[in-house]
């Protein structure tokens, strides 16, 4: 009797624990679905964005063992034109996990916490500029508007609440110009670039790659580059913090893949132009300008206290034009996820996060380069070498698919079409992004200014 | 016979006019959306996606805890997105999309019902208020109309980054960009006020097609609406 109440009660606790392991298995079986907002047509995303999906880093990072032991993923990236609709798509619970510039980050963490019972935490940057290229505004290449001044009373358009229309406001304010003394139009992208092709607008300022596209492609020039508002430029994502709360591991690797995408961009920086270029459809000479040695961007996931600085600052920006709510910064940047993605790879997070590239000074010593059609990329010393050899490859017909320069007074690269030159009395030259600064320097050391086309036209001599 | 009961009378006469009508001016609000879009920006819509409202009002419904953030995030969900994708740049970016909300369209469909109400009521008492009555109650109408339509338009633009709403799109159709920013936290009150001007003009008429009835009972002549 007792063997068989024994024998009962056994089977029992069997039945129970088949059912539990059961119940267990049902977790562990649990299909996750992880959706990513990003921009292909914005640059600095691409580092957790276009590279990490199409090289799918993620999925190597994911976490397989433990209570993820059985999972299957689901992950859904998701394209957009800016950052605006990730944020209500991440509102909606349709996207997890958002890439986006600096300014529509704030307004996405504000925006979030504006709510009852949702939330987004900043887990990490994707890349940044020190000085705030990416940036920039940009006149018709025939225009003879080669300052801010210059734009007085003239007709500029930019995206309205993005990054460059941030940049816009400090630019106007520095060059003592309030934003009534120019007719300021609300224009998109696409549209602005357009119009600056076509004349019908006297400027356009935008955010990377516009700036660029329109200058590789011949149809705008910079008069002015974020870099001279001294404010930098970053971009950054934010997760749900249901979805961070719930699986911590996935967004851990979401930050290990963006260290990845970054170690694929140093590797070959032309080879990875020019798969962007597939990917994407923005043209690879424009990519590798930001991802090439000495380019404009710094992959960096670290998140820099000099950044939150500059996170509040833009906040500001945005706050004081009824642009965002409130954004309690303690409770929204969270740079755990990022210091255990760093641990894990066995890297010096609190070392990097110190480290910042100022293109002035990185980039002092760096060669020109000329993206040669057939040969790749081929480096000059001294920019005097770098105009001898465009003129002799402009002699013979040879087709160069760019050429890059840096700008005496920042350091940022340049395309060499676009950059001034001042031929130093001693043959040397010397590059410029702006005119004004291109003439005050000549005047000063009594050298000779020209374009691209005029300088290569004298090394040909 | 009060107002109301000449508004429910009328509609139960003449429901199949009026779901016409009211069809005709949803159809034709959006249409001139569009229109305005192409003589502003030259171009016509060359994509159209169509979303699965119901699985994403449940996904809302399952990631949003708090029923206060619930509802705004649902009446901002589309169901169809109509653009202009520009193939210039990468493989296309999107310059101009006009979005179907349903919570929106339901709003044009009340300002869509109260217009062919308006119109079917002031057929019948064109004749029974004075000329300056009628001309106010049409423009009270009218405005009541521009006023709930403007608040309710969906277009979007990549433009702004920061705050995608309604004033995006008045942005886009011209408004200067300060004062579109300016009227945003108005939108409510500006609705609000542009329904309450409708449906005072109804019930205006309501009333004076009641007078008419009245009369043309007592003169034992049918009355035109009944």
């Amino acid at each position: 009797m007792i063997s068989f109440r024994v024998t009962r009660m056994i089977s029992g606790i069997a039945v129970a624990m088949i059912g539990l392991l059961g119940a267990t298995n049902a977790v562990h079986a649990e299909a996750i679905t992880i959706g990513i907002g990003h921009q292909s047509m914005c640059t600095d995303t691409y580092a957790a964005g276009i590279i990490v999906k199409e090289l799918k880093i993620l999925e190597k990072h994911l976490p397989r063992s433990g209570k993820y032991a059985d999972v299957t993923y689901n992950i859904k990236w998701d394209d957009y034109a800016s950052g605006g609709p990730i944020t209500n798509q991440m509102l909606a619970g349709k996207l997890d996990i958002g890439v986006m510039g600096d300014y529509p980050v704030i307004v996405n963490g504000a925006k979030f916490q504006a709510t009852k019972s949702l939330n987004t935490i900043l887990v990490s940057s994707t890349g940044y500029n020190l000085r705030g290229a990416g940036n920039a505004i940009v006149v018709p290449a025939s225009s003879n508007v080669y300052s801010l001044a210059q734009l007085k009373g003239r007709s500029i358009s930019t995206p309205y609440g993005s990054a460059a229309w941030g940049m816009l406001i400090k630019a106007l304010e520095d060059a003592h110009l309030s934003l009534n003394d120019v007719d300021l139009k609300n224009q998109a992208p696409s549209v602005g670039a357009a119009n600056i092709a076509t004349g019908k607008i006297d400027a356009h300022a935008d955010f990377c790659p516009w700036s660029e596209v329109m200058e590789y492609r011949g149809t705008g020039r910079k008069i002015y580059d974020g870099s001279q508002a001294g404010v930098p430029y970053l971009h950054g994502v934010v997760v749900r913090k249901d979805f961070v709360d719930k699986y911590p591991e996935i967004i851990v690797a979401f930050i290990k893949a963006i260290h990845d995408a970054g170690e694929w961009l140093k590797k070959d920086p032309a080879l990875a132009a020019a798969q962007m270029e597939k990917w994407t459809g923005v043209e690879k000479e424009v990519l590798y300008l930001y991802y090439s040695r000495g380019g404009h961007l710094t992959v960096d996931p670290t998140l820099k206290p000099q950044w939150i600085d500059t996170l509040k600052f833009d906040h500001g920006v945005l706050a004081r034009a009824d642009l965002s709510p409130t954004l309690d910064f303690k409770e929204w940047v969270d740079d755990r996820y990022v210091k255990k993605a760093y641990a894990d790879l066995g890297l010096d997070y609190a070392a990097q996060s110190k480290q910042i590239v100022d293109p002035l000074i990185a980039n002092r010593d760096l060669p020109n380069e000329i993206w040669h059609a057939k040969d790749g990329i081929l480096s000059y010393p001294t920019t005097a070498a770098f105009l001898k050899a465009a003129a002799d490859f402009h002699a013979t017909g040879v087709k160069i698919n760019a050429a890059y320069v840096y700008d005496h007074d920042t350091g940022l690269k340049l395309f060499g079409k676009t950059a001034f030159y001042v031929r130093n009395k001693d043959g040397s030259y010397t590059a410029f992004l702006r005119k004004d600064p291109a003439e005050t320097y000549a005047a000063k050391t009594g050298g000779e200014i020209s374009t691209f086309t005029e300088a290569i036209a004298r090394q040909a001599i | 016979m009060t107002g109301f009961r000449v508004i429910a009378q009328t509609v139960r006469a003449h429901w199949g006019i009026l779901t016409l009508t009211s069809a005709g001016l949803i159809v034709a609000y959006y249409v001139a959306q569009i229109a305005v879009l192409y003589f502003r920006l030259g171009h016509l819509p060359n994509y159209v996606t169509a979303y699965d409202y119901p699985a994403n009002v449940a996904q809302i419904i399952r990631s949003t805890p708090a029923m206060s953030d619930m509802i705004p995030i649902i009446l901002n969900e589309w169901i169809l997105e109509i653009g202009y994708m520009d193939y210039n740049y990468g493989h296309g970016i999107a310059q101009w999309t006009m979005g179907i909300l349903p919570s929106k369209l339901l709003m044009i469909a009340i300002v869509s019902a109260l217009i062919s109400l308006n119109a079917l009521l002031w057929r019948t008492t064109r004749h029974s208020c004075s000329h300056l009555e009628r001309r106010s109650l049409v423009g009270a109408a009218g405005l009541g109309a521009v006023m709930a339509g403007l608040v309710n338009i969906s277009l979007s633009w990549v433009v702004c980054c920061g705050t995608p709403a309604w004033i995006v799109g008045l942005a886009l159709l011209g408004l200067d960009i300060g004062l579109a920013f300016t009227l945003e936290p108005f939108g409510v009150w500006i609705a609000s006020v542009g329904f309450a001007f409708l449906a005072m003009s109804t019930l205006r008429l309501a009333s004076h097609n009641l007078t008419v009835q009245s009369t043309a009972r007592r003169t034992s002549l049918l009355p035109e609406i009944a």
